[in-house]
């Protein structure tokens, strides 16, 4: 993978493949991007007799993202806070060819920047983007 | 259609490598309203640096996840060390603290590069077998600077020191003398 996108919008896309012309998109080498990691959500909790249950609801996969001053000036600033509190986003990979658009969000709260060395011209923001789509079980539906 | 190819190739550097000591450290003070920087109010340039003097240019990198070095910006960093001592006439520190106000081009003249300043003629430089000129500009942010009087053999001397990030290497222009 050498680059992603970061494409948001007011409602969700129609059709996920790739459009390198789109609006409200950016297109980032970062300095890191992580394998999609697996989170899971579990009901758990202990009966009257001792025995915990453990339920798994379902999986999901995240990505770590940074996004480094080499890549951030005033303008990709504002594209990334509106990425950050925007209706519906989306990222796509690009390897040799663009992949399709994977819908994500993010937690709650402050716009995740950091300025290294506390520069102002040295702003890195770290997106964690979570799938919105679970990670079906095989044979699942 | 085949792309056209750019072959460049650097040799013969044996006798080709020239003498460029730092000369003169001029700099121009203008307006931050008015966007034409080309237009300044002061201009002030400091000849007959010691030989000590210098600059450097470092980039601030970040390891990538890749194990790849990316450059984020760029430091300059100079330390000019002024001889004149009259503080008493010459005034040094408050010209420098009139003149580095607002926003100011800084530039270093090296070897036979010569400041123009009308009514001026700056010494012959010496040790010097070419000229160039560098300037570092970023439009919104100064370049910091600090002042020190230090005292060395029998004199008292003065050292400028200042320092700018530059977010991009294209902030900092070569010039032919």
């Amino acid at each position: 993978m050498d680059r992603i996108a970061l494409y948001y919008a007011d409602s969700p896309l129609s059709s996920l493949e790739f459009d390198d012309e789109a609006e409200q998109q950016e297109l980032f080498e970062t300095v890191k991007i992580t394998d999609p990691i697996i989170t899971t959500t579990r009901v758990q909790g202990t009966l009257l007799n001792g025995r915990v249950y453990d339920h798994k609801l379902y999986s999901r996969e995240f990505v770590e993202v940074t996004i480094s001053a080499d890549e951030i000036d005033g303008s990709i600033l504002s594209f990334l806070q509106s990425f950050w509190a925007a209706e519906v986003r989306y990222i796509a990979y690009k390897s040799t060819i663009w992949g399709d658009y994977i819908q994500v969000y993010t937690d709650s709260g402050d716009f995740p920047i950091n300025y290294i060395e506390d520069l102002l011209i040295l702003r890195e923001v770290t997106f964690k983007l979570y799938y919105v789509d679970v990670v079906l079980e095989e044979g699942g539906s | 259609m085949a792309k056209t190819m750019n072959n460049y190739l650097y040799q013969q550097f044996a006798g080709n490598v020239e003498l460029m000591p730092i000369r003169s450290i001029v700099l121009q003070q203008f307006d931050p309203d008015d966007k034409d920087i080309s237009v300044y109010n002061v201009n002030l340039a400091i000849n007959n640096l010691e030989a000590e003097s210098n600059f450097k240019i470092t980039p601030i990198t970040k390891n990538t996840f890749w194990g790849q070095v990316k450059t984020l910006c760029y430091r300059v960093d100079a330390t000019v060390y002024i001889p004149y001592n009259e503080y008493q006439t010459n005034n040094l520190r408050t010209i420098f603290e009139n003149v580095l106000i607002y926003d100011y081009l800084m530039f270093f003249y090296l070897g036979k590069a010569e400041p123009t300043i009308s009514g001026y003629n700056p010494p012959d430089p010496i040790n010097s077998t070419a000229g160039m000129i560098i300037n570092f500009y970023r439009n919104g942010y100064n370049p910091s600077h600090t002042i020190e009087i230090e005292s060395v053999e029998y004199r008292p001397r003065m050292i400028l020191k200042i320092s700018q990030l530059l977010p991009d290497i294209r902030n900092i222009t070569i010039l032919n003398s």
